[in-house]
Protein backbone atom coordinates (compact mmCIF):
# COMPACT_ATOMS: atom_id res chain seq x y z
CA UNK A 1 0.00 0.00 0.00
CA UNK A 2 2.76 2.27 0.61
CA UNK A 3 3.61 2.75 -3.00
CA UNK A 4 5.50 5.31 -4.17
CA UNK A 5 3.12 7.13 -6.57
CA UNK A 6 2.99 11.04 -6.80
CA UNK A 7 -0.01 12.80 -5.93
CA UNK A 8 -1.89 14.87 -8.34
CA UNK A 9 -4.42 16.91 -6.63
CA UNK A 10 -7.07 19.61 -8.82
CA UNK A 11 -6.50 22.71 -7.32
CA UNK A 12 -9.79 24.06 -5.28
CA UNK A 13 -10.34 26.87 -6.93
CA UNK A 14 -9.46 25.94 -10.35
CA UNK A 15 -7.52 27.49 -13.09
CA UNK A 16 -6.50 31.43 -13.10
CA UNK A 17 -7.21 33.16 -16.15
CA UNK A 18 -3.97 34.37 -18.24
CA UNK A 19 -3.00 38.21 -18.12
CA UNK A 20 -3.38 38.51 -21.80
CA UNK A 21 -2.70 42.11 -21.57
CA UNK A 22 -0.22 42.07 -18.80
CA UNK A 23 -2.48 44.12 -16.70
CA UNK A 24 -0.88 43.59 -13.48
CA UNK A 25 2.58 42.23 -14.60
CA UNK A 26 4.22 45.83 -13.05
CA UNK A 27 2.90 44.14 -9.26
CA UNK A 28 3.96 41.00 -10.50
CA UNK A 29 7.38 42.64 -11.56
CA UNK A 30 7.61 44.29 -7.65
CA UNK A 31 6.76 40.68 -5.86
CA UNK A 32 9.63 39.23 -7.99
CA UNK A 33 12.12 42.20 -6.64
CA UNK A 34 10.53 42.07 -3.19
CA UNK A 35 11.32 38.25 -2.91
CA UNK A 36 14.98 38.62 -4.42
CA UNK A 37 15.67 41.45 -2.02
CA UNK A 38 14.62 38.96 1.25
CA UNK A 39 15.99 35.89 -0.17
CA UNK A 40 13.68 35.29 -0.98
CA UNK A 41 11.34 34.36 2.15
CA UNK A 42 8.06 34.64 1.26
CA UNK A 43 6.59 36.56 4.14
CA UNK A 44 8.10 39.77 3.88
CA UNK A 45 7.07 39.67 0.46
CA UNK A 46 2.96 38.93 1.49
CA UNK A 47 2.01 42.64 1.21
CA UNK A 48 2.85 42.76 -2.89
CA UNK A 49 0.75 39.08 -3.33
CA UNK A 50 -2.20 40.70 -1.77
CA UNK A 51 -1.96 43.57 -3.82
CA UNK A 52 -0.95 41.35 -6.85
CA UNK A 53 -4.75 39.95 -5.91
CA UNK A 54 -6.32 43.09 -5.61
CA UNK A 55 -5.28 43.99 -9.18
CA UNK A 56 -6.79 40.86 -10.34
CA UNK A 57 -9.86 41.50 -9.42
CA UNK A 58 -10.00 45.05 -10.29
CA UNK A 59 -9.43 43.50 -13.61
CA UNK A 60 -11.98 40.55 -14.24
CA UNK A 61 -8.65 38.69 -14.00
CA UNK A 62 -10.08 36.69 -10.54
CA UNK A 63 -13.95 36.99 -9.05
CA UNK A 64 -14.19 39.11 -6.38
CA UNK A 65 -13.49 37.39 -2.77
CA UNK A 66 -12.60 38.10 0.43
CA UNK A 67 -9.06 38.03 1.17
CA UNK A 68 -9.40 36.39 4.19
CA UNK A 69 -10.53 33.50 1.96
CA UNK A 70 -7.27 33.28 0.07
CA UNK A 71 -5.94 33.53 3.76
CA UNK A 72 -4.57 36.67 4.11
CA UNK A 73 -5.26 38.35 7.48
CA UNK A 74 -5.20 41.75 8.36
CA UNK A 75 -2.71 43.68 9.61
CA UNK A 76 -0.08 41.74 8.37
CA UNK A 77 3.39 43.57 8.78
CA UNK A 78 6.19 43.37 6.13
CA UNK A 79 8.46 41.11 7.86
CA UNK A 80 12.34 40.65 7.65
CA UNK A 81 13.18 38.00 6.07
CA UNK A 82 13.25 34.75 8.36
CA UNK A 83 16.18 32.84 6.68
CA UNK A 84 18.67 35.61 6.22
CA UNK A 85 20.36 34.65 9.52
CA UNK A 86 20.36 30.84 8.40
CA UNK A 87 22.75 28.88 6.29
CA UNK A 88 19.97 26.74 5.01
CA UNK A 89 16.21 25.58 6.19
CA UNK A 90 17.76 22.63 8.05
CA UNK A 91 19.90 24.73 10.48
CA UNK A 92 16.70 27.16 11.17
CA UNK A 93 14.34 24.50 11.80
CA UNK A 94 16.78 22.50 14.18
CA UNK A 95 17.48 26.50 15.92
CA UNK A 96 13.87 26.54 16.66
CA UNK A 97 13.43 22.84 17.80
CA UNK A 98 15.74 23.45 20.41
CA UNK A 99 14.43 26.54 21.66
CA UNK A 100 11.13 25.29 22.04
CA UNK A 101 12.90 22.56 23.74
CA UNK A 102 13.88 24.91 26.40
CA UNK A 103 11.08 26.31 26.87
CA UNK B 1 -24.49 -20.54 1.72
CA UNK B 2 -23.02 -22.88 4.49
CA UNK B 3 -18.92 -22.27 3.32
CA UNK B 4 -16.69 -24.85 3.44
CA UNK B 5 -17.89 -26.12 6.58
CA UNK B 6 -21.16 -27.38 5.52
CA UNK B 7 -21.70 -30.73 7.01
CA UNK B 8 -22.65 -31.55 2.76
CA UNK B 9 -18.97 -30.88 2.80
CA UNK B 10 -18.47 -33.46 4.69
CA UNK B 11 -20.74 -36.53 3.48
CA UNK B 12 -19.38 -35.81 0.05
CA UNK B 13 -15.76 -35.64 1.07
CA UNK B 14 -16.44 -39.26 3.35
CA UNK B 15 -19.07 -40.64 1.53
CA UNK B 16 -17.41 -41.43 -1.29
CA UNK B 17 -14.54 -43.43 1.10
CA UNK B 18 -17.12 -45.23 2.28
CA UNK B 19 -18.55 -46.60 -1.31
CA UNK B 20 -15.35 -47.68 -2.70
CA UNK B 21 -14.70 -50.26 0.54
CA UNK B 22 -17.71 -52.69 -0.41
CA UNK B 23 -16.48 -54.32 2.90
CA UNK B 24 -16.96 -51.74 5.33
CA UNK B 25 -19.33 -52.56 8.14
CA UNK B 26 -21.35 -49.23 8.22
CA UNK B 27 -25.02 -49.44 6.50
CA UNK B 28 -25.03 -52.78 6.29
CA UNK B 29 -28.32 -53.15 6.87
CA UNK B 30 -29.16 -51.13 3.84
CA UNK B 31 -27.13 -52.79 1.31
CA UNK B 32 -28.75 -56.36 2.58
CA UNK B 33 -32.41 -55.16 2.76
CA UNK B 34 -33.35 -55.10 -0.76
CA UNK B 35 -31.88 -58.72 -0.64
CA UNK B 36 -33.94 -59.86 2.09
CA UNK B 37 -37.67 -58.64 0.06
CA UNK B 38 -39.21 -61.54 -1.54
CA UNK B 39 -39.91 -59.34 -4.82
CA UNK B 40 -36.14 -59.28 -5.19
CA UNK B 41 -35.30 -60.91 -8.74
CA UNK B 42 -31.94 -58.47 -9.35
CA UNK B 43 -29.59 -60.88 -10.83
CA UNK B 44 -30.00 -64.20 -9.71
CA UNK B 45 -32.35 -66.20 -7.38
CA UNK B 46 -32.31 -66.37 -3.62
CA UNK B 47 -29.31 -68.42 -3.76
CA UNK B 48 -27.23 -65.34 -5.36
CA UNK B 49 -28.21 -63.34 -2.09
CA UNK B 50 -27.24 -65.22 0.03
CA UNK B 51 -23.69 -65.93 -1.42
CA UNK B 52 -23.75 -61.92 -1.85
CA UNK B 53 -24.65 -62.07 2.17
CA UNK B 54 -21.94 -64.97 2.48
CA UNK B 55 -19.49 -62.97 0.78
CA UNK B 56 -20.80 -60.04 3.05
CA UNK B 57 -19.71 -61.72 5.91
CA UNK B 58 -16.40 -62.73 4.95
CA UNK B 59 -15.80 -59.11 4.03
CA UNK B 60 -16.65 -57.35 6.96
CA UNK B 61 -13.01 -58.85 8.15
CA UNK B 62 -10.79 -55.75 9.10
CA UNK B 63 -8.44 -57.24 6.75
CA UNK B 64 -8.82 -56.63 2.99
CA UNK B 65 -7.25 -59.18 1.18
CA UNK B 66 -8.02 -59.03 -2.89
CA UNK B 67 -8.60 -62.30 -2.81
CA UNK B 68 -11.33 -62.60 -0.22
CA UNK B 69 -12.89 -58.85 -1.70
CA UNK B 70 -16.16 -59.80 -3.52
CA UNK B 71 -16.78 -59.14 -7.19
CA UNK B 72 -17.42 -56.12 -8.06
CA UNK B 73 -20.88 -55.43 -10.05
CA UNK B 74 -21.66 -53.26 -12.36
CA UNK B 75 -23.10 -49.99 -10.50
CA UNK B 76 -25.96 -49.30 -13.93
CA UNK B 77 -27.35 -53.21 -12.86
CA UNK B 78 -27.84 -53.00 -9.47
CA UNK B 79 -31.08 -50.66 -7.99
CA UNK B 80 -29.49 -51.14 -4.92
CA UNK B 81 -26.12 -48.62 -6.39
CA UNK B 82 -28.45 -46.80 -8.13
CA UNK B 83 -30.05 -45.62 -5.51
CA UNK B 84 -26.74 -44.87 -3.86
CA UNK B 85 -25.79 -43.11 -7.23
CA UNK B 86 -29.17 -40.99 -6.74
CA UNK B 87 -28.09 -39.80 -3.49
CA UNK B 88 -24.44 -39.12 -5.01
CA UNK B 89 -25.77 -37.43 -7.91
CA UNK B 90 -28.16 -35.00 -5.27
CA UNK B 91 -25.00 -34.31 -3.45
CA UNK B 92 -23.01 -33.63 -6.87
CA UNK B 93 -25.69 -31.25 -7.13
CA UNK B 94 -25.81 -29.65 -3.96
CA UNK B 95 -21.59 -29.17 -4.10
CA UNK B 96 -22.02 -27.42 -7.36
CA UNK B 97 -24.18 -24.99 -6.37
CA UNK B 98 -22.10 -23.99 -3.34
CA UNK B 99 -19.19 -23.87 -5.98
CA UNK B 100 -21.25 -21.68 -8.39
CA UNK B 101 -22.42 -19.35 -5.50
CA UNK B 102 -18.47 -18.78 -4.24
CA UNK B 103 -17.80 -18.37 -8.03
CA UNK B 104 -20.53 -15.49 -8.28
CA UNK B 105 -19.56 -13.56 -5.32
CA UNK B 106 -16.30 -13.23 -6.39
CA UNK B 107 -17.15 -11.89 -9.30
CA UNK B 108 -19.10 -9.67 -7.33
CA UNK B 109 -16.61 -8.54 -4.98
CA UNK B 110 -14.42 -7.59 -7.99
CA UNK B 111 -17.15 -5.23 -9.22
CA UNK B 112 -17.29 -4.04 -6.06
CA UNK B 113 -13.76 -3.42 -5.45
CA UNK B 114 -13.71 -0.69 -8.02
CA UNK B 115 -16.07 1.80 -5.69
CA UNK B 116 -14.58 0.87 -2.66
CA UNK B 117 -11.22 1.13 -3.23
CA UNK B 118 -11.63 4.60 -4.23
CA UNK B 119 -13.23 5.29 -1.14
CA UNK B 120 -10.93 4.19 0.93
CA UNK B 121 -8.06 6.06 -1.39
CA UNK B 122 -9.78 9.21 -0.56
CA UNK B 123 -10.28 8.70 2.82
CA UNK B 124 -6.64 7.91 3.52
CA UNK B 125 -4.62 9.36 0.59
CA UNK B 126 -2.33 6.99 -0.43
CA UNK B 127 -1.91 4.77 -3.49
CA UNK B 128 -1.84 8.29 -5.42
CA UNK B 129 -5.45 9.17 -5.65
CA UNK B 130 -6.78 12.36 -5.15
CA UNK B 131 -8.01 13.72 -1.56
CA UNK B 132 -11.29 15.64 -1.48
CA UNK B 133 -10.59 19.74 -1.80
CA UNK B 134 -10.41 21.83 1.35
CA UNK B 135 -13.41 24.27 2.00
CA UNK B 136 -12.69 27.96 2.00
CA UNK B 137 -13.40 28.50 5.35
CA UNK B 138 -10.22 25.50 6.52
CA UNK B 139 -7.98 28.38 4.15
CA UNK B 140 -9.48 31.35 6.53
CA UNK B 141 -8.85 29.32 9.92
CA UNK B 142 -5.58 27.97 9.04
CA UNK B 143 -2.92 28.62 11.54
CA UNK B 144 0.55 28.94 10.16
CA UNK B 145 2.93 26.75 12.11
CA UNK B 146 5.75 29.31 12.21
CA UNK B 147 8.38 27.28 13.76
CA UNK B 148 9.08 25.17 10.47
CA UNK B 149 9.95 26.61 7.16
CA UNK B 150 10.30 24.71 3.81
CA UNK B 151 12.01 25.35 1.33
CA UNK B 152 9.55 25.20 -2.48
CA UNK B 153 11.76 25.10 -5.20
CA UNK B 154 10.33 25.36 -8.46
CA UNK B 155 10.85 23.08 -11.87
CA UNK B 156 9.22 23.90 -15.30
CA UNK B 157 9.15 21.14 -18.16
CA UNK B 158 8.03 20.97 -21.82
CA UNK B 159 6.90 18.57 -23.51
CA UNK B 160 9.12 17.86 -27.29
CA UNK B 161 6.48 18.73 -28.97
CA UNK B 162 5.52 21.62 -27.92
CA UNK B 163 7.87 24.72 -28.38
CA UNK B 164 6.92 26.99 -25.74
CA UNK B 165 9.55 28.61 -23.72
CA UNK B 166 8.16 27.58 -20.10
CA UNK B 167 10.39 28.77 -16.83
CA UNK B 168 9.96 29.17 -13.65
CA UNK B 169 10.37 33.35 -12.27
CA UNK B 170 11.98 32.26 -8.99
CA UNK B 171 14.10 29.77 -8.05
CA UNK B 172 13.05 29.09 -4.55
CA UNK B 173 10.69 30.55 -1.88
CA UNK B 174 10.61 30.15 1.77
CA UNK B 175 7.19 29.25 3.61
CA UNK B 176 5.89 27.60 6.39
CA UNK B 177 3.14 25.25 6.72
CA UNK B 178 -0.45 27.31 6.71
CA UNK B 179 0.82 29.98 4.91
CA UNK B 180 -0.72 30.72 1.43
CA UNK B 181 1.78 31.68 -1.08
CA UNK B 182 2.28 33.07 -4.93
CA UNK B 183 4.50 31.68 -7.22
CA UNK B 184 4.73 32.90 -10.94
CA UNK B 185 5.83 30.95 -13.87
CA UNK B 186 6.25 32.14 -17.23
CA UNK B 187 5.71 30.71 -20.79
CA UNK B 188 6.12 32.15 -24.27
CA UNK B 189 5.18 30.88 -27.30
CA UNK B 190 7.90 31.66 -30.18
CA UNK B 191 5.92 30.26 -33.08
CA UNK B 192 3.18 31.81 -35.57
CA UNK B 193 0.46 29.87 -34.73
CA UNK B 194 -1.91 29.78 -31.71
CA UNK B 195 -0.74 27.06 -29.68
CA UNK B 196 -2.88 24.98 -26.91
CA UNK B 197 -0.91 23.62 -24.16
CA UNK B 198 -2.16 21.84 -21.18
CA UNK B 199 0.05 21.32 -17.73
CA UNK B 200 0.21 19.03 -15.14
CA UNK B 201 2.56 18.84 -11.98
CA UNK B 202 3.66 16.76 -9.42
CA UNK B 203 5.53 17.59 -6.01
CA UNK B 204 8.84 15.50 -5.28
CA UNK B 205 9.42 14.39 -2.37
CA UNK B 206 5.80 11.84 -2.88
CA UNK B 207 4.99 11.65 0.90
CA UNK B 208 4.72 15.33 0.76
CA UNK B 209 2.57 15.45 -2.26
CA UNK B 210 -0.65 14.86 0.12
CA UNK B 211 0.07 18.42 2.01
CA UNK B 212 0.68 20.33 -1.15
CA UNK B 213 -2.63 21.90 -1.64
CA UNK B 214 -3.29 24.47 -4.48
CA UNK B 215 -5.90 26.89 -4.32
CA UNK B 216 -5.44 28.37 -7.63
CA UNK B 217 -2.98 27.38 -10.63
CA UNK B 218 -3.25 26.60 -14.36
CA UNK B 219 -2.54 22.93 -14.21
CA UNK B 220 -5.55 20.39 -15.96
CA UNK B 221 -7.02 23.42 -18.09
CA UNK B 222 -6.23 23.90 -21.90
CA UNK B 223 -4.65 27.30 -21.90
CA UNK B 224 -3.94 29.11 -25.31
CA UNK B 225 -1.11 31.38 -26.32
CA UNK B 226 -0.83 33.28 -29.54
CA UNK B 227 1.48 33.83 -31.43
CA UNK B 228 4.34 35.35 -29.74
CA UNK B 229 2.68 36.21 -26.81
CA UNK B 230 4.80 35.66 -23.48
CA UNK B 231 2.46 35.32 -20.45
CA UNK B 232 2.59 35.13 -16.45
CA UNK B 233 1.00 31.88 -15.07
CA UNK B 234 0.65 32.16 -11.42
CA UNK B 235 0.09 29.38 -8.94
CA UNK B 236 -1.30 29.91 -5.96
CA UNK B 237 -0.51 27.47 -2.69
CA UNK B 238 -0.15 26.42 0.87
CA UNK B 239 1.43 23.13 2.33
CA UNK B 240 -1.09 21.85 5.38
CA UNK B 241 -0.74 22.59 8.64
CA UNK B 242 -0.61 19.00 9.56
CA UNK B 243 2.39 18.43 7.86
CA UNK B 244 4.17 19.77 10.82
CA UNK B 245 2.91 16.89 12.65
CA UNK B 246 3.43 13.98 10.55
CA UNK B 247 6.56 11.97 11.96
CA UNK B 248 7.43 10.87 7.81
CA UNK B 249 7.90 14.31 6.96
CA UNK B 250 10.37 15.75 9.93
CA UNK B 251 13.12 15.68 7.83
CA UNK B 252 11.98 17.07 4.97
CA UNK B 253 13.19 20.76 4.43
CA UNK B 254 12.53 20.92 0.72
CA UNK B 255 9.74 20.31 -1.47
CA UNK B 256 9.90 20.13 -5.76
CA UNK B 257 6.89 21.76 -7.15
CA UNK B 258 7.64 20.20 -10.92
CA UNK B 259 5.06 21.42 -13.75
CA UNK B 260 4.93 19.77 -17.31
CA UNK B 261 3.57 21.64 -20.37
CA UNK B 262 2.15 19.53 -23.14
CA UNK B 263 0.62 20.50 -26.34
CA UNK B 264 -3.64 19.91 -26.25
CA UNK B 265 -4.79 18.13 -29.12
CA UNK B 266 -8.39 18.92 -30.95
CA UNK B 267 -10.61 17.26 -29.68
CA UNK B 268 -8.94 15.58 -26.43
CA UNK B 269 -10.10 15.62 -23.02
CA UNK B 270 -7.37 15.32 -20.31
CA UNK B 271 -8.43 13.14 -17.95
CA UNK B 272 -8.67 15.41 -14.56
CA UNK B 273 -7.29 13.80 -11.36
CA UNK B 274 -10.03 13.07 -8.59
CA UNK B 275 -13.17 11.45 -9.20
CA UNK B 276 -16.11 12.56 -9.63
Amino acid sequence: MDKKRSIVKKPDRGSFLLDHNSECTSIKNKYLKCLKKHNNDHLSCRNYSKEYFICRMDKNLLERQDLNELGFKENELDQDSRIKNFKDVYSYNIKMENKNKLK
Amino acid sequence: MGGLWHPGWRSVAFCGWRWIHPGSPGRAAERVEPFLRPEWSGTGGAEKGLRWLGTWKHCSLPARHPALQPPRRPKSSDPFTRAHVEEWRQRNKTTLTYVAAVAVAMLGASYAAVPLYRLYCQTTGLGGSAVAGHASDQIENMVPVKDRIIKISFNADVHASLQWNFRPQQTEIYVVPGETALAFYRAKNPTDKPVIGISTYNVVPFEAGQYFNKIQCFCFEEQRLNPQEEVDMPVFFYIDPEFAEDPRMINVDLITLSYTFFEAKEGHTLPVPGYN
